[in-house]
């Protein structure tokens, strides 16, 4: 009997369980699109902020050689939690300009960095700062908007073992900076590894600072997802005063009618949430795929299930409290003249 | 007449326009909210990006090894100016440190002479501001005065301690100074003596005249920074760029405004400025869609039952002869008003709540955006307007006759 109403009930009001149905799934499809896109651009800018430099940067003991040596730097380079190691040597100055000696990996760490031309090869050949003067023995012309790179000479220091380094940058995985930064003080003893305040504190308060928008806006999201569903639950349960009252006048008790309805929205509800879910995280997949450049299809089961569980709770809990009014109104009243 | 059957209206059915009212505050509450949200939180992350350092170098003019440190108070009259958040001009040279053992006095050490907390016109600001993050053992010194920071691990090769007196001295000067910080940090600072610009200009014998300077500035992100010519783009083009706070606009005027120095775009901050705003900015008006998307189905679940529910009204005002035009422009000035209002009340109270959560969680960053309520306004009322349409339209379908004499129920 009950659902053969169930059925009846959907099938002849289909205009509006439609509309119950498309907010309830809207709402779920918010909530799901902003949980899902929340966690892939928190993984978007983490990949981002590789890019910012180097977050350790290592010198020689004082008391020591004072230089590190192209040994030291595979070591280093070695190291599990190490993305990119940049060796750095000052040998002197050429008309005014700085003479650096780095390798290639350099343009890794500073990404965004311009080379124009390429990089040099032989001990001879160099690239200069695009403040130099331009000379017709350079390969290539740096270009990085810093006064110190922009009026330097660089060299390549690749297969120069008899060149002192006097400073590393390292680029290390920042959920492993803290056990690099030991390893690295482990296996060469004495050297000062030190974090790098610029970007090590930036990186963490940015990444704070990202959780608490994406969070605010989550929470701003799921607010108005949830008044949506009561809303249009509530909507439906008063648009249905008449029917209930026929029902009433019928002989049926306010419990089972609250059941019924109960029951009705909780299948809109439950099937809406799964379409709402499903759609929600395809969207954030092409979202992120479109705009972040990371994607696949990935939906996170602990957002569905509560995405669902808070919706299906809240019809419920709508419709008891809608259904204990409405178990008190008078039929006679409700159906008079109709 | 209108009127009156329209405030009769709102006076009559009260709790299914309480309900239409609290949809449409609901949507509007939720949109404005996170539009306050979304707009607050460019500028909150703009803040916390300048921890990486300087956007924008000022150097001299080509070959040119110094330039007037007077005209940096001209970047006040520029067009960005309140786009400016910190300026620091440097002096850079190399001098003889004297440390409190004699026989340190062959040391050469690289000196910074810089502002710590100058008044720019009607600003403060120096080498703290544009690099927020260093941190100081003790503080930085005044300006103007014979005070110094060491940087920390220059301090642990000389012996030098918080307190003590150093002499620094170049061919053309000699300088007595204190220290009052040691810097840290990791950066090149580490092996850095910081004084104040005047100590460092009577050092170096160049009164007035500085090497360059570090400025922060608030920008929009931008993929190329190459410094682009103005007399390629077109009137239009010009306008859109100059007026929009890209790096390289700045840098452009910041280059209008110094007649002996140019300025460039520093590639590694602003780059990873370009990557990481850029991304979410597309993502929060990604979401910012969805949400007014969810707001505008609740909106029209909730009209349109609200609506259906005065067909006997419709067929009664149909049958004493009013116009079909007239009885839907009745319905959707009502559902127009609700809407207005919903949005009114939806709109301050989304202001207040993103207030609260800019308070709360965001640093007191502003996300007071009063230009939203006339959008949550006009949102309100146009998808009120929208969502009670085609119920409206369907109710006119109707025929008063079959409506009134009861055969549809």
């Amino acid at each position: 009997m009950i659902g053969r109403l169930l059925s009846a009930g959907i099938r002849h009001r289909w205009e509006p369980s439609l509309l119950l149905f498309l907010a309830v799934s809207a709402a779920a499809g918010a909530a799901a699109a902003t949980a899902g896109l929340s966690w892939r651009i928190d993984r978007t800018t983490a990949a981002n902020l590789e890019r910012s430099g180097p977050n350790l940067v290592m010198r020689p003991q004082l008391e020591g050689s004072g230089f590190f040596t192209l040994r030291d730097l595979e070591r280093v380079r070695s190291l599990p939690g190490v993305r990119t190691a940049v060796p750095w040597s000052h040998t002197g100055n050429d008309a005014g300009a700085e003479i650096l000696l780095t390798t290639s990996a350099a343009l890794d760490l500073y990404p965004h960095w311009e080379l124009t031309g390429r990089w040099p090869r032989d001990p001879d050949e160099r690239i200069r700062g695009a403040a130099t003067t331009p000379s017709t023995d350079s390969v290539g012309v740096l270009t990085t908007g810093e006064r110190r790179f922009d009026r330097a000479l660089l060299q390549n220091l690749e297969g120069r073992p008899d060149v002192p380094i006097q400073r590393i940058e390292v680029r290390a995985a920042p959920e492993m900076l803290g056990s690099v930064r030991s390893s690295l003080q482990r296996r060469l003893p004495g050297a000062e590894v030190v974090p790098v305040a610029r970007v090590t504190e930036t990186e963490t308060a940015l990444g704070h600072r990202l959780v608490v928008l994406l969070g605010s806006i989550s929470g701003v999201i799921l607010l108005l997802a949830l008044g949506t569903v009561v809303a249009a639950g509530l909507t439906e349960v008063e648009s249905r005063r008449r029917e209930i009252a026929l029902l009433q006048s019928l002989g049926y008790e306010a419990s089972w009618i609250r059941r019924l309805l109960g029951l009705e929205l909780g299948v809109i509800g439950l099937v809406a949430t799964v379409v709402g879910f499903l759609a929600g995280e395809l969207l954030a997949a092409r979202l992120a795929r479109d705009l972040l450049g990371t994607g696949g299809w990935d939906p996170s089961l602990v957002v569905g299930v509560l995405t669902g569980a808070a919706t299906l709770f809240l019809l419920i809990a709508t419709v008891l409290i809608t259904g204990r009014r409405l178990g008190r109104l008078n039929p006679a009243v409700e159906l008079k003249n109709r | 007449m209108f009127f009156r059957l329209l405030v009769e209206s709102l006076r009559r059915g009260r709790r299914r326009k309480i309900l239409a009212l609290a949809a449409v505050t609901l949507g509007t509450l939720g949109a404005t909210s996170l539009g306050a949200l979304l707009l607050a939180s460019e500028d909150a992350m703009n803040q916390t990006l300048a921890g990486f350092g300087a956007n924008l170098e000022v150097r001299p003019k080509g070959q040119a090894e110094t330039f007037p440190e007077d005209q940096l108070e001209t970047l006040d009259e520029i067009f960005w100016r309140n786009n400016l958040t910190a300026i620091a001009p440097r002096l850079d040279l190399s001098a003889r440190i004297a440390g409190s053992s004699p026989d340190l006095e062959s040391k050469i050490v690289n000196v910074l002479g810089t502002w710590f907390d100058r008044e720019l016109a009607s600003w403060k600001t120096g080498l703290p501001k544009t690099r927020p993050n260093l941190p100081v053992d003790g503080r930085w010194p005044r300006d103007d005065s014979y005070e110094a920071s060491l940087g920390r691990r220059l301090a642990r090769e000389e012996g030098i301690k918080r307190g003590d007196r150093i002499g620094l001295r170049t061919e053309r000067g000699r300088e007595e100074l204190t220290v009052v910080g040691i810097v840290g940090g990791g950066g090149p600072e580490e092996e850095m003596v910081l004084i104040p610009l005047s100590r460092a200009q009577t050092l170096a014998g160049r009164p007035g005249r500085i090497t360059g300077a570090e400025i922060h500035a608030l920008t929009v992100p931008e993929k190329e920074f190459e410094p682009r010519d103005p007399a390629t783009m077109s009137p239009a083009e010009y306008d859109a760029w100059y007026c929009t706070a890209y790096p390289s606009a700045i840098a452009y005027q910041i280059d209008q405004a110094l007649p002996d120095a140019e300025s460039t775009v520093v590639r590694r901050v602003a780059g990873i400025h370009s990557d990481l705003i850029l991304p979410l900015r597309s993502v929060f008006l990604g979401l910012a869609g969805g949400v007014l998307t969810c707001a505008l189905l609740a909106v029209t679940a909730t009209l349109t039952a609200t609506v259906r529910r005065r067909r006997l009204e419709v067929a009664l005002l149909s049958a004493l002869g009013s116009s079909r035009r007239w009885i839907a422009g009745f319905h959707l000035t009502e559902a127009a008003f609700l809407g207005a209002m919903g949005g009114l009340i939806g709109g301050v109270a989304g202001l207040l709540l993103a207030q609260g959560l800019g308070n709360l969680l965001l640093d007191g960053i502003a996300v007071w955006k009063p230009v939203l309520i006339p959008f949550s306004v006009g949102t309100g009322s146009l998808v009120a307007c929208l969502a009670a349409l085609r119920p409206v339209l369907q109710l006119l379908s109707l025929s008063p006759a079959r409506v009134l004499g009861g055969t549809i129920s």
